[in-house]
């Protein structure tokens, strides 16, 4: 195994992780993700990933199958994200959905470190996000179960609503934009 | 010394007294005033100049209408101009100033163009200043210094704005009678409701008028309403917010003033706050704003709304006079002349151009001791300078529309005026709507609904109480019904309603003279636009009320007309012998009341301005002193400075580092897509110029793609990874675009291509190692693969593991050396990375940035799309024909045959070797033949790149020339922008190896 040292995206941004008032922002580091895309139709296809990693593939727009790892979210008629515990899982998906669907048309890329998640909670969670998101995060309309691709400020993310009772949201942002969106939303946060 | 404050009354705190300067002289009120009521209760009764003629003026309303009280607020950066007195809560410590004049408003210097009055007719400046064109520059200077509001802060603003973006199903503009009754009817059917209000306090009209609504009074209602309000827990309250902006689909922008009314404002809350509402439903209850009327020196500071000195008696205990005079041509106003009355303002008369008005109101004023209704005449002139001494009345005859019988002069110091009221239907026009003038009620009143909005209340010409809060109650139902809610029974208020005598339209009083030659007649104050202006216009021959405008500066400036406009419409319908509806309103824009720069700027500055991208290793590279260069949204090294040396120095060492030994570089910014799927091979033999199926797999090649004109757009090395799957990269500033451009063609032209497009940019950081020592580096951190120069040849990769991380290991060169570009996943980038370093260290390894990158390409003849071209150069113009494939079809190639495409003398890239050697010619230098021909000097072409070599040690440049490449060996010259000119010879562009010999070790 490796011996050189894993450094995720934020490690090096001043003030994370934040604890404010009725505002936390964490860094979910190290997690899992896989970008797939396949024809939900392809039985084969939806069998892999459900023996693989465990969820079955949300169908309706902007839903995800669960709001923690493993779960899978919605981003297109044929495109999915896939979120597993650990960057180790990530690669032993990949590997084994290559070798099940052999053949078959689709793609499985591990993008684990393609990308990370903040975590924001509290109470005030939603309002720093709507200082840069033009989505309607009301709980009411935009609760656990669903996901959205939109702009955070002049990131491009995820959002994904967490099942907790103070409505906070996971944002999956690339790793390069990571460093900007986490001084932003720290600002936010002020 | 508060001389005109009331001794009791008001809404104002008498135990929180805050002081404030004005022109440098110390002032005190209460929490509660606003400056304007503050500036009235200390006696200053003028605080500016008119815009033109310098005229002294004083304050006329008491909210966004105010077209005089604009004043300079702060100091320093903090300072703010033209700030609407009538708006601005006072706070401790205020400074304040006048703005349009010198040395201050009481005597002002600029008042000398009063006395030319007669020469300053409208279009002045446009028919004075027209010729010569040329001297226009000069006139301007002075004309800018002469007119001019306030000043600009010179300093960066230290306070903080931000936005923030919502949601709601409805939106209720104005906290008035109605607009609470709106909110209440939606909020309590569990809507989500934004209320929103300019002002510091909810209640509009009730703060200034007494009132019954069931068995409460006004203010008892309004309290407990409020309350009720802020228990809800969907419902949101902003006062002192003003909604400036009604956008399409129903999206509104609100700017709220958070901490401005602070003293010294409030440690981590931004100053303002930009709200950007979607609404489902929009329930507008802006109110109205009352008229004034138009008659001689109706400017002079004392001339005042009614309403606005309701407002200054009842909501701030102000005395804004000591005598008054009230004219009207409607019965509002006669609560005015009671509301002075009780405050102990002798009204002496109330002018009634009416003829024997009955209604209870008018007879309660006839009751009154001391006040004399004079019906039948109208207000006609005034007297005073600086301040109003006294009015000139005289009767009207309204079917001439002339004086009748003698003038007589009444002694006052206030003027209490109404011409009656315009409802506020701005955002209803913004929103798209038009808004239709009522012959009626004299005003115009909203229109058919454009989008999803409704009028209730005063801005609706329901200027009732009760029909004000019965409208509101519907409007708020209707608005929460139509998202969905179940808003219950209609609900209607208990109010009394009182009869009012109709009132008598009265858009101009005549003067004594013919409106020209008579003292002015002013229509829109804060423009000095008179009654004589429009009618001059008007026989001038513009008759458009949008030509009106321009021509005169009617309804331009910060209040944008909200007094005049509707007088000035109907001035200009009479002189053109319309009806005063008929030229409609000039067109609403936002925003309602000006709104600050930093608002909208938000926090979008500085390090937020934009996204600022990095490397994995991008720690590293700090670390080491890099300097960076912005190359799209990332930061690259530009190159790593050692103690003393300059850029020119630290480049030289870098490059003879990759030429001689070995040298490191992070090329992770490269867009990187995962192409795969069984059409992939075909695809890519489609979007290159070069053919992609018959690649083996392990292999890499350089691909060039264009656009549908033929013109390069971006390039890139690709691997094949399986026979199925391809890793592709492109420039650091096109990955976006080439991505976006792949899918278009992917899903709109050929959707039966089977397969995928992944963008794995984020995933990958590249570390190039390059130089005749890097194989001896990647021996040591990779045991896995055979790097042995025939098993791992030049344009193939390996995947392996480089430091027990896995990686994809690229056998390429940007630099003409022997190089090998290791991928792995960012996660390890750095840790890779520092593990290369430190295996090179025994080599010399050193790291380099992007400006070396350029200089080792450049050698080379490599070009890079974007600054070696420029949307203009095909390959063939670029020598590199070789790459385009003559038997597939691929994009652009059409274009290639275009006759523009082949014709001779185009541009084409060259190599430069400069006389003398050392001298480096700026990028973008223009070529010429002879640099001493005739102006024009035909331009041969420009220089796109220029280097010091240390290689060669001659300054190199590439080049695009007319028909360049016929041209080698041929002198250029290079006039330079300090007037010397370089001789350079053309030459091939590849300047070093051009055999390729350095990479095939």
């Amino acid at each position: 195994m490796s011996e050189i040292e894993l450094r995720t995206p934020l490690v090096a941004v001043p003030g994370l992780p934040y604890r404010g008032r009725d505002i936390e922002i964490v860094e979910v580091a190290s997690q899992g993700h896989v970008n797939l895309r396949g024809a939900a139709r392809n039985a084969v296809f939806k069998d892999a990933v459900q023996a693989t990693a465990g969820v079955s593939l949300p169908l309706a727009a902007n839903t995800a199958s669960g709001t923690q790892p493993p779960c899978a979210l919605w981003l297109g008629p044929d495109e999915w994200l896939l979120r597993l515990p650990g960057e180790a899982q990530a690669a032993t998906c990949v590997d084994a959905l290559d070798a099940a669907l052999a053949g078959e048309f689709f793609a499985a890329s591990d993008i684990s470190s393609a990308q990370t998640v903040l975590r924001l909670s509290g109470a005030h969670a939603r309002r720093v996000l709507s200082k840069g998101c033009t989505l309607d995060l009301h709980p009411g309309v935009f609760g656990a179960g669903r996901c959205a691709q939109t702009n955070m400020a002049q990131a491009t993310v995820i959002l994904l609503p967490l099942a907790d009772a103070a409505g906070g949201i996971e944002v999956v942002v690339r790793r390069s934009f990571a460093d900007y969106l986490a001084r932003w939303l720290l600002d936010a946060s002020r | 010394m508060q001389s005109r404050r009331l001794p009791n009354g008001g809404r104002i705190e008498r135990d929180r007294p805050l002081r404030f300067t004005f022109n440098g002289r110390r002032c005190e009120g209460y929490a509660g005033d606003t400056l304007a009521s503050a500036l009235l209760a200390n006696g200053v009764g003028v605080l500016a100049r008119s815009f033109k003629y310098h005229r002294p003026r004083g304050i006329v309303g008491s909210g966004a209408e105010e077209p005089n009280a604009l004043l300079q607020l702060g100091r320093d950066g903090y300072t703010l101009p033209n700030q609407r007195a009538t708006q601005v809560d006072l706070y401790d410590g205020l400074v304040a100033a006048s703005v349009n004049c010198w040395p201050g408003p009481q005597f002002d210097v600029g008042a000398v163009t009063s006395a030319f009055a007669k020469l300053l007719p409208a279009g002045f400046y446009y028919k004075t200043f027209m010729w010569p064109q040329r001297f226009w520059g000069t006139y301007e200077r002075y004309i800018r210094r002469a007119a001019g509001l306030g000043h600009c802060p010179r300093e960066p603003d230290p306070d903080i704005y931000e936005k923030i973006n919502v949601h709601c199903d409805v939106l209720v503009i104005g906290a008035g009678p109605a607009g609470i009754a709106a909110a209440l009817a939606a909020g309590k059917s569990g809507a989500r409701v934004i209320l929103v209000d300019e002002q510091s306090e909810f209640g509009g009209s009730l703060l200034y008028r007494e009132a019954e609504i069931g068995a409460r009074s006004g203010a008892e209602w309004l309290r407990e309403s409020v309350a009720a309000l802020a228990e809800m827990a969907e419902v949101t309250l902003l006062p002192r917010t003003t909604a400036f902006g009604y956008y399409s689909h129903n999206w509104l922008a609100l700017v709220e003033r958070v901490t401005d009314h602070l003293s010294g404002g409030a440690a981590g809350q931004p100053r303002q706050r930009l709200w950007r509402v979607r609404a489902r439903q929009v329930v507008l209850a802006t109110g109205a704003i009352e008229r004034p009327l138009v008659f001689c020196n109706n400017d002079r500071p004392g001339v005042m709304l009614a309403s606005a000195v309701s407002t200054y008696v009842k909501r701030y205990a102000v005395r804004p006079g000591t005598r008054a005079v009230v004219f009207t041509n409607n019965d509002t106003a006669y609560q005015t002349a009671l509301d002075l009355q009780q405050a102990g303002v002798a009204v002496v008369a109330v002018v009634d151009p009416r003829d024997n008005p009955r209604s209870p109101l008018v007879s309660a004023v006839r009751r009154q001791q001391g006040i004399e209704v004079i019906d039948g005449a109208v207000v006609h002139d005034v007297f005073g300078r600086m301040h109003v001494s006294g009015v000139k009345v005289a009767g009207f005859d309204a079917r001439a529309a002339t004086l009748s019988g003698a003038s007589r002069r009444i002694d006052c110091d206030l003027l209490a005026v109404s011409g009656g009221w315009n409802p506020t239907v701005h955002l209803h026009a913004q929103s798209g709507a038009r808004a239709l003038f009522d012959e009626q009620r004299g005003c115009f009143l909203p229109g058919q609904s454009v989008q999803a909005e409704r009028s209730a209340g005063g801005c609706n010409g329901e200027f009732g109480l009760k029909s004000s809060l019965d409208a509101g109650a519907a409007a708020g139902a209707d608005a929460a019904r139509a998202t969905g809610f179940k808003p219950g029974r209609k609900q209607t208020y208990k109010a009394p309603v009182a009869a009012q005598a109709e009132a008598r339209l009265l858009w101009r009083v005549p003067a004594q003279t013919r409106v020209s030659r008579a003292p002015k007649q002013f229509v829109d104050l804060q423009n000095d636009t008179s009654a004589a202006d429009l009618e001059l216009a008007v026989r001038e021959g513009f008759h458009s009320i949008e030509h009106v405008k321009r021509y005169t500066a009617l309804g331009f400036g910060t209040d944008q007309g909200k007094l005049g406009n509707v007088n000035g419409m109907a001035i200009v319908a009479a002189a053109r012998g319309d009806n005063p509806g008929r030229p409609g309103t000039t067109t609403f824009r936002p925003a309602y009341t000006p709104v600050t720069f930093g608002a909208i700027a938000g926090r979008e500055l500085g390090e937020f301005f934009a996204p600022v991208r990095k490397t994995a290793m991008h720690p590293w590279h700090e670390a080491r002193g890099a300097r960076f260069e912005d190359v799209g949204q990332w930061k690259r090294p530009w190159f790593y400075p050692q103690a003393g040396e300059d850029m020119h120095q630290a480049v030289n060492r870098e490059c003879l580092a990759a030429r001689n030994g070995v040298a490191i570089m992070d090329a992770s910014t490269l867009g990187k897509i995962d192409v795969r799927g069984p059409d992939a091979a075909a695809f890519l033999d489609r979007i290159y110029t070069n053919s992609w199926s018959a690649l083996a797999v392990g292999r890499c090649r350089y691909g060039l793609m264009l656009g549908e004109d033929g013109m390069v757009m971006d390039d890139g090395v690709s691997a094949r990874l399986a026979e199925d799957r391809f890793h592709m990269t492109t420039t650091t500033g096109g990955a976006a675009h080439v991505l976006g451009w792949m899918e278009r063609w992917l899903q709109t032209e050929w959707p039966q291509l089977r397969l995928h497009l992944t963008s794995v940019t984020d995933q990958w950081a590249t570390i190039g190692v390059v130089g005749p020592k890097s194989r001896d580096v990647l021996r040591k951190v990779c045991s896995d693969i055979d790097l042995d120069a025939a098993r791992f040849p030049f344009m193939s990769f390996r995947e392996g593991s480089v430091a027990g991380v896995r990686a994809r290991v690229f056998r390429i060169s940007f630099s003409g050396e022997l190089g090998f570009e290791i991928n792995v996943a960012a996660n390890y980038g750095q840790g890779v990375w520092e593990a290369v370093m430190a295996a090179g260290v025994e080599f010399g390894i050193t790291p380099y940035g992007t400006e070396t990158m350029h200089v080792l390409r450049a050698e080379k003849g490599f070009i890079i799309v974007g600054q070696d071209t420029d949307g203009s150069v095909t390959p063939v113009d670029l020598g590199m024909d070789w790459i385009v494939s003559k038997r597939k079809d691929f994009l652009g190639r059409r274009s290639l045959a275009r006759a523009d495409c082949v014709r001779e003398g185009r541009k084409q890239f060259v190599g430069l070797l400069t006389d003398p050697p050392d001298k480096v010619l700026p990028e973008g230098t223009q070529l010429v033949d002879d640099a001493n021909a005739a102006t024009p000097v035909p331009m041969i072409g420009h220089v796109t790149s220029s280097y010091y070599s240390a290689c060669l040690q001659h300054s190199i440049a590439l080049a695009l020339v007319k028909g360049g490449a016929k041209r080698m060996g041929e002198t250029v010259q290079a006039p330079l922008a300090d007037g010397h000119v370089v001789s350079a010879t053309i030459v091939d562009p590849v300047f070093y190896d051009r055999e390729g010999a350095r990479h095939n070790v």
